[in-house]
């Protein structure tokens, strides 16, 4: 919910600045793993439609060094993958995972230093397998 | 040379004797990790591995002198595992190991002997290709399982160690990839070893490869790319969840000496294999990272990351 009131409020933020720009995405069906280990000299802000058109994605690590952060959401995050199985996200900086993550065939979720308050409702919390998460700040 | 036993001598001795030393660090792959994440970080983990606790130094030319003294009046025994420059070594050891206490031992793997003439290291030790009895050995262990080959393979399998070169690797694989195999096919694959007079390993591995069924293959190409390292049961459920049937996946990929497993239980892959890996999943688009199954490449995750998002049009402003 947060990061939906967020996207509203950043919208209405562009829209008010004039600075109206729309993002269309192309399929990346292909890609089924992902790995980005922490380098010093790159950034990328995501954009929270990311893994909106990475349906087949089943693996998600972005690993931080030394508290490098390589990856921002400075608009939140729609969605992740449904068929996700692992998913790795060192200091991944909202309080909540996407409200429609679906949890069903994920075995293993990893999220150090990361600002998450709230996961899933119970039950979803129970089929994963390994869980590690240290939570970086909590307001 | 790759594969020929140099991380696994130097892991060895490690193992051996690094109890008797008041500080110890085993650094792997120290080219692929500075590359990836620069010298400093290299310096931070080996001080403070030897000094054990968490330091923080920001540059790597310029170490506090508090530290040094501590360095000085230790005796360290180090291993810089695949180290491929020699201002590198200096960094992170100092020049002629002037920053380790006496009776220090340092030993470094490089596949280039200037690194370590200009390094300023005083005995070098060339790892020599393992000669014709123990690659017999070696071969037959893995093809047969056990010491010597089986009657009627013997004239065969010294073809097929000719080829190996006296490299372990080379050895492994090839007797893992002949296993089980009947003498036709055998003599197939020898005849067509020998059309491939330079490539051997790199092909041989390939052979192994290309032998698996779909699900190993994904299994092999997840953990070159993705899960080397990772904990053996935590890395079967993963991939059970994948529906690769993991569990007799990593058995038959340890069989054919693809990956193996460590002493703390992970699954682990020689550097040549993971390349091999990494290629295969390369080879799928030479030129489109987005077209391929598997990204770690920072630069090429990065990009795909960045260019899924396609600017389409600016729509008019709202009145």
């Amino acid at each position: 919910m947060f990061s939906i009131q967020i996207m509203r409020l950043t919208t209405e933020i562009l829209i008010s600045t004039n600075i109206h720009i729309f993002f269309f995405f192309q399929e990346t069906k292909i890609v089924e793993a992902i790995f980005l280990d922490a380098t010093e000299s790159r950034h990328i802000n995501l954009s929270p439609k990311t893994f909106e058109k990475m349906p087949n994605l089943r693996l998600l690590a972005f690993r931080d060094h030394k508290g490098i952060k390589s990856v921002s959401l400075p608009s939140g995050l729609d969605s992740l993958p449904k068929n996700l199985r692992y998913f790795l996200w060192d200091g991944y900086p909202w309080k909540s995972l996407p409200p429609t993550f679906c949890s069903e065939m994920l075995v293993e979720v990893s999220l150090r230093d990361s600002h998450v308050e709230k996961l899933w409702n119970v039950e979803l919390v129970c089929t994963v397998h390994v869980f590690i998460i240290t939570i970086f700040f909590l307001f | 040379m790759g594969g020929i036993g140099k991380t696994a001598l130097a892991a060895a001795l490690f193992q051996r004797v690094s109890f008797k030393y008041e500080g110890s660090c085993f650094l792997e792959n120290v080219r692929e990790v500075s590359n990836r994440h620069g010298i400093n970080f290299i310096c931070n983990k080996l001080l403070s591995k030897l000094l054990r606790e968490d330091l923080d130094i920001e540059s790597a030319k310029v170490i506090p002198s508090m530290i040094m003294r501590r360095l000085k009046c230790m005796k360290s025994f180090i291993v810089l595992d695949d180290v491929h420059t020699s201002e590198l070594l200096q960094n992170l050891i100092g020049v002629g190991n002037g920053w380790l206490g006496a009776g220090s031992i340092v030993i470094v793997t490089t596949r280039d002997k200037h690194v370590l003439v200009s390094g300023g290291i005083d005995k070098i030790h060339q790892v020599k290709e393992m000669n014709s009895r123990n690659s017999l050995q070696l071969f037959s262990l893995n093809a047969f399982d056990k010491v010597l080959p089986t009657e009627g393979y013997v004239e065969l399998s010294k073809r097929a160690i000719d080829y190996a070169k006296g490299n372990p690797l080379a050895l492994k694989v090839l007797g893992s990839f002949l296993c089980c195999k009947s003498e036709i096919e055998w003599n197939c694959a020898l005849a067509k070893l020998k059309e491939i007079p330079n490539a051997e390993i790199d092909r041989i591995m390939r052979w192994s490869y290309n032998e698996l069924d779909d699900k190993e293959k994904n299994i092999f190409l997840d953990i070159a790319c993705f899960f080397k390292g990772l904990e053996r049961d935590r890395m079967t459920k993963i991939l059970n969840q994948c529906g690769f049937f993991a569990d007799i996946g990593i058995r038959n990929l340890l069989d054919k000496a693809l990956i193996r497993v460590d002493f703390k239980n992970c699954i682990q892959m020689h550097d040549l294999i993971q390349e091999m890996g990494k290629q295969v999943v390369h080879e799928e688009s030479l030129k489109n990272p987005e077209q391929r199954s598997r990204l770690w490449d920072p630069k090429e995750v990065y990009d795909v990351l960045k260019n899924n998002r396609v600017r389409k049009r600016y729509p008019d402003f709202p009145s």
